[in-house]
């Protein structure tokens, strides 16, 4: 099936199985931010934005996505600079093993596309469609209230 | 990647669509559940999402919520707009991952008919009425509905006398091994209840007639379909549920 | 220091944060093979015959492997030092299965897709045998899972026995008719998985030369290049590993769950081929916490010092042995080695059964060991009537005190001498008894429906295995002043890469990013035995420190030759001379290069320990139980530990917040339930319930410093010690909050409800099940009902689930 959207920026046309899924597709292009870590979206090691909301790439069919701006964390550090989210999460010592740094990074970023300065809940909530097995979310937590202002 | 399936159709019409409904295919809205399952003798999805509204408003007490609504978006608007309405909390312990709620639509959430639906079960206890269309529209209670046809619209109550919503699980995040909402209707106290069971059940007790006794009674009945599984025993549950009606029953 | 024990960014943040591609299954290969497991349904069945015809001819299919395929050749998928303790009862494929999720086939097709079809369509006859889950009855069981001849090291094939312990220092009936109180509990912990959020995952491929690339997830590189030789009779100069960035192992990923497999289907194929383990087939076939019953018995002398310690383990193997022996050994190595007993004995067995092999799982038998031992102290100080941790500080070890058991109990053989050189137990409790406001919560009263309580557990663990495990660093100098480190260590996902930059920064004076760290590549990288045991920081650590210091020494003497002096000093990165004449180290190596007395200024070391330093915990719970539901809520836990002089504060600190939710898990949540066929139920993060970060309590972490002499720059382990308090400091808070002593995890809703009604009845009736011995009565006294009814109930755990 034939669909047209823009991912990262750019405009990009496909033409995948119907049974595709905006994982797998992503995958295949090489933008490996987008990870499996489970089939039923309860990890959302595999999150995207789409038009700034979080969603889990492996449970919506490319087709659908026609005319939709697609982001994965790729996006964020194009060229040299990194975003200064990514700079919390480094400085605040968010990242361990860091397979599910791509989902909580674009988890915290939906969140503050919505709420500008968020109560430690909200980012708590924010974050609880991605799983993470190393950091207990203390530091996560942290960086995204750091980083919005609202310290903890 | 969903291997079984071949194609997919985007009717223009309800009627297309109910017609299109045949073996090997599937009603796709949301898709969460769908996706998630992937089932393999699905070879024909069926969209539904521009067919269906996604409006929300509220007018004279009652609440429409176009079937394409997705749970987050219900979220937000309730949050602006009626923030103690227990619904919202529903919702967030229904399904606790924001990247799920912005896909998963409340006509699907329904559709799915799960047990363990804190936003099922609320709207069980609140009445709620479906819009279904089958050949044609018709309005049923979410009750009586039979689970064919395809949902587009959801009416509910906001206001009532008092209203309680209490769940039970292992960590939040988990689904609820009891969930219970009760209602004041004036008259009579109306309560669903759910979680690892075989069905929502619905019931309706005068309230001049609650009592602790009544309590026990509604757990007993209401336990008869629940499971025993690692959670609990069934006796351990009809414990739980006693507690839970009880505590509810207190509130309103 | 400059460097170590301060704040240091991690040398693969950025790349890290940036979302880059550095995990096993981040590269795109041409011509790549998708492969995939058929598992056994069946619990215990013997292969009658398989037909993969069918499934060959299918379009797309590139190989089909079974038993027919391979010779009978026997070891252990554990990633251990070699000889491996674990009993050699595994084949690649085999004609009989053991569990739900055994081996059957395995296809590699062009894509998934055509490899999940083709799996359909072969055909397999099983001959059902009949299967055993219980622990308790495989050794009398007629089920008998490893009959064949020619598997090793199995302690006793006939009766299911994997492993057994028997050690004894002192004399333990004595020192137990010594006593004057004598305690016996038994307590039961589940299998737990160690999930991380990455799967088993692992590519292979043949490279220019033929040689086989092994590009997987691994916590133990050089042993999956030795085992993958070794079972596919390859020479070991054939095969590089390649471990990348992990996401995430806890121990889950000190296995060899798919390399071997993987790479003979690329060596029959010539092909890369892809083998990845879906969330559900984690929880069927990759491995978990071993389940056991711990049994303590504690014999107490007047002045409440433990004279003996009685220990009996009974493991749940699952149905092969890895880490069976090992991680029984340190189950009561750990444990024992934080109160001082005259005398000690251990007696364990590790039995097989028709459910999924455990395997190695962060805290490799502490948990278990410890919950029952720190449920079991707090039991004893309540029926003495003292505060749990005066009962404790009465017996702890102190520095220079001989660990009696470290020498007779290694890890799978003898161990080793240990006289304690740092213990930091006792701040641990200071300081922990002060953040969760012990005395005042303590104290207060509690009514009704929803109490609240304070639970105290302290335990040990070890740094690396003693005289076992040993690491190996390398380095060369770059002409501009940095250095290649390059070391075997697996970094996964816990940061030990930035640890031992810092390491080798602080030794040579530089800024942390002129050290190049590359880890864990058989090709590239010096031997290392892999990132288990705490080990890495540890002895890695020590490794990198031999190779920096000896760098240090070839620079100062370059430097000296190429200043034509006679003597100079090494500071900040100069090499200067008496008369304030010097040279920075990238024109010291420049010069060594091209010009002057040329060289490469490299060098390599390694280590290995003899001791293995006990770091210390103390763990404090905040709980509210519900105790008309059963339900609990966990406010906080305050983890206090003692790992030496630490090197990266940040990152201890990110260990033990990431260790507390496991072992909240462990507690309350987590658990692989499975029916009666033997299939486990919860095989989804929806119905296998870990912490997401609204589940989360308040978490506060502390360190106290001690200076571990063995270690590097003071340096004891830190990410192992953490996982183990919680889940005994819900334990003991739960108890503290309404009355009920549950003694088996997780602690359910039912569980506690049932002891407050049990607790309820009992009121009038004498405290049983803890009995005070006087004098001259010496029999060890249990309430024989109690634990009967105890067996039933795990019974119930295991088995009496039909409805899935």
């Amino acid at each position: 099936m034939k669909v047209s959207f823009i991912l990262n920026g750019k405009p990009e046309k496909a033409d995948e199985r119907a049974g595709t899924t905006l994982f797998d597709y992503l995958r295949a292009q090489g933008l490996f931010s987008v990870k499996y870590g489970s089939d039923r979206g309860e990890t959302g090691a595999d999150s995207v934005l789409i038009d700034d909301k979080i969603y889990n790439s492996s449970l919506l069919l490319l087709y659908r996505l026609e005319n939709k701006s697609v982001v994965t964390l790729e996006y964020f550090s194009s060229g040299t600079g990194i975003h200064p989210l990514q700079a919390a999460f480094i400085n605040e010592g968010a990242i361990q093993c860091g397979y599910c740094t791509p989902g909580l990074i674009l988890a915290a970023e939906a969140l503050l596309k919505r709420v500008s300065a968020p109560s430690e809940l909200e980012v708590r909530q924010a974050l609880a469609g991605v799983y993470c097995r190393c950091t207990g979310y203390v530091k996560p937590i942290k960086a995204v209230m750091k980083y919005s202002g609202s310290e903890l | 990647m969903w291997n079984s399936i071949k194609k997919i159709i985007k009717p223009v019409t309800l009627t297309e669509a109910w017609q299109d409904k045949k073996r090997n295919s599937s009603f796709y809205s949301g898709g969460s559940y769908l996706l998630a399952d992937k089932p393999e003798e699905i070879e024909t999805l069926i969209d539904l999402q521009e067919l269906l509204k996604s409006k929300i408003f509220i007018n004279e007490d009652i609440l429409y919520l176009g079937a394409a609504a997705e749970l987050q978006l219900i979220m937000d608007r309730l949050k602006r707009e009626l923030p103690e309405y227990p619904l919202i909390k529903a919702i967030q312990n229904s399904c606790p991952s924001i990247n799920i709620r912005n896909q998963r639509s409340v006509g699907g959430e329904i559709g799915q008919n799960r047990p363990s639906s804190d936003v099922l079960v609320f709207l069980h206890a609140v009445k709620a009425r479906l819009t279904v269309f089958k050949e044609d529209e018709s309005s049923v209670s979410i009750r009586n509905w039979d689970g064919k046809g395809i949902i587009t619209e959801i009416s509910l109550p906001v206001k009532f006398k008092s209203i309680n919503y209490q769940r039970y699980a292992v960590i939040p995040s988990a689904p609820a091994i009891v969930v219970i909402t009760g209602v004041n209707f004036g008259d009579n106290f109306e309560f669903a209840v759910g979680g690892t069971a075989d069905l929502i059940q619905n019931f309706q007790v005068p309230a001049a007639k609650w009592n602790n006794e009544a309590a026990l009674s509604l757990a007993r009945t209401a336990g008869a379909n629940f499971k025993e599984d690692h959670l609990g025993s069934a006796e351990y549950k009809i414990s739980l549920l006693e507690t839970a009606f009880k505590r509810t029953g207190e509130v309103l | 220091m400059k460097i170590v024990g301060r704040k240091t960014a991690r040398v693969d943040g950025l790349a890290l944060a940036k979302g880059k591609a550095v995990f096993a299954d981040d590269i795109s290969q041409k011509d790549i093979l998708y492969a995939k497991f058929l598992f056994s349904p069946l619990a215990h069945a013997k292969i009658k015959s398989i037909n993969i015809k069918q499934a060959l001819a299918l379009k797309g299919v590139a190989a089909i492997l079974t038993f027919k395929d391979f010779p009978v050749k026997y070891y252990t998928t554990a990633g251990q030092g070699y000889p491996e303790p674990s009993p050699k009862d595994y084949r690649i494929f085999d004609d009989k299965v053991r569990y739900v999720g055994d081996r059957v086939a395995v296809a590699a097709a062009e894509s998934l897709e055509i490899a999940e079809a083709a799996l359909k369509l072969i055909k397999v006859e099983y001959e059902k045998l009949p299967a055993n889950f219980d622990l308790e009855k495989a050794m009398d069981s007629k089920v008998v899972l490893h009959p064949e001849k020619g598997k090793t090291f199995i302690f006793n094939a006939r009766k299911n026995i994997s492993a057994n312990i028997e050690a004894e220092v002192g004399n333990v009936e004595k020192g137990l008719a010594d006593s004057k109180y004598v305690f016996t509990q038994r307590y039961f912990t589940p299998y737990v998985q160690q999930a991380a959020i990455e799967p088993h995952i692992t590519r292979t491929w043949l490279d220019e030369n033929d040689r086989l690339i092994i590009r997987t997830a691994t916590q133990v590189p050089f042993h999956v290049r030795r085992i993958v030789a070794d079972v596919l009779d390859i020479p070991v100069r054939k095969i590089r590993v390649i471990k990348p960035r992990l996401g995430g192992g806890f121990g889950g990923k000190q296995e060899i769950l798919n390399e071997e497999v993987c790479a003979a289907l690329t060596l029959k194929t010539g092909r890369p081929v892809r083998l990845e383990f879906t969330r559900e087939e984690e929880f069927i076939a990759a491995r978990s916490r071993h389940a056991q019953f711990v049994e303590f018995t504690l014999g107490l002398d007047e002045d409440l010092k433990i004279r003996a310690i009685d220990l009996k383990i009974l493991q749940n193997s699952g149905a092969y042995g890895p880490h069976a022996l090992t991680v029984m050994s340190v189950t009561a190595s750990k444990s024992l080695a934080l109160y001082k007993s005259p005398n000690v004995r251990i007696r364990a067995d590790s039995v097989y059964t028709n459910l999924p092999p455990a395997g190695a799982y962060r805290g490799y038998g502490a948990p278990q060991g410890f919950f029952a031992l720190e449920s079991l102290m707090d039991e004893i100080a309540h029926e003495l009537g003292l505060d749990p941790l005066e009962l404790r500080l009465k017996n702890y070890y102190k520095k220079g005190d001989k660990i009696a058991i470290a020498e007779v109990l290694g890890e799978g053989r003898e161990g080793y001498p240990v006289i304690l050189k740092t213990t930091g137990i006792r701040q641990c409790i200071k300081t922990g008894r002060k953040l969760i406001d012990w005395p005042n919560v303590q104290n207060s009263k509690n009514q009704g429906s929803i109490r609240r309580g304070l639970g105290v557990a302290t335990v040990a663990q070890g740094s690396g295995i003693a005289g076992i495990d040993m690491g190996s660093a390398s380095i060369k100098m770059n002409e501009d002043g940095s250095f290649n480190l390059h070391v075997g260590a697996a970094d996964l996902g816990t940061g030990s890469d930035t640890a031992l930059a810092q390491i080798a920064a602080e030794v040579l004076e530089v800024p942390i990013h002129k050290i190049i760290v590359y880890s864990a590549d058989t090709d590239h990288t010096p031997f290392d035995t892999g990132a288990y045991a705490s080990s890495t920081t540890y002895i890695s650590g020590n490794a990198v420190k031999k190779a920096a210091l000896k760098i240090r020494k070839i620079i100062l003497e370059q430097g000296v030759k190429i200043l034509g002096i006679e003597k100079a000093g090494l500071k900040n990165g100069l090499v200067t001379g008496a008369d304030g004449k010097s040279i920075t180290y990238a024109e010291i190596c420049t010069k060594s290069f091209y010009t002057d007395f040329q060289l490469q200024i490299q060098a390599s070391a390694s280590h290995l320990s003899y001791d293995s330093p006990p770091p210390y915990n103390a763990t404090f719970a905040d709980v509210s139980v519900d105790i008309e539901t059963g339900f609990v809520t966990v406010h906080k836990i305050v983890s206090v530990s003692d790992g030496g002089r630490i090197i990266n504060p940040q990152m201890a600190e990110g260990q033990a917040e990431g260790a507390i939710p496991q072992s909240l898990g462990f507690a309350l949540s987590e658990f692989m339930v499975f029916d009666k066929f033997g299939r486990i139920i919860n095989r989804d993060f929806e119905n296998y319930h870990i912490f997401t970060a609204i589940d989360m309590p308040e978490i506060i972490v502390k360190f106290v410093h001690t200076n571990e002499p063995s270690g590097p720059f003071g340096a004891k382990a830190v990410a192992e010690i953490p996982i183990i308090g919680p889940a005994p400091a819900i334990a003991n808070a739960i108890f503290k909050a309404c009355g009920a002593r549950i003694r088996e995890l997780p602690i359910t809703p039912e569980k506690i409800l049932k002891e407050l009604r049990r607790n309820q009845k009992k009121k009038s009736e004498a405290r049983s099940q803890i009995s005070e011995v006087r004098g001259k009565k010496k029999s060890i006294v249990r309430s024989k009902k109690l634990v009967e009814e105890f067996f039933l109930s795990i019974r119930c755990t295991l088995m009496t689930f039909v409805n899935s």
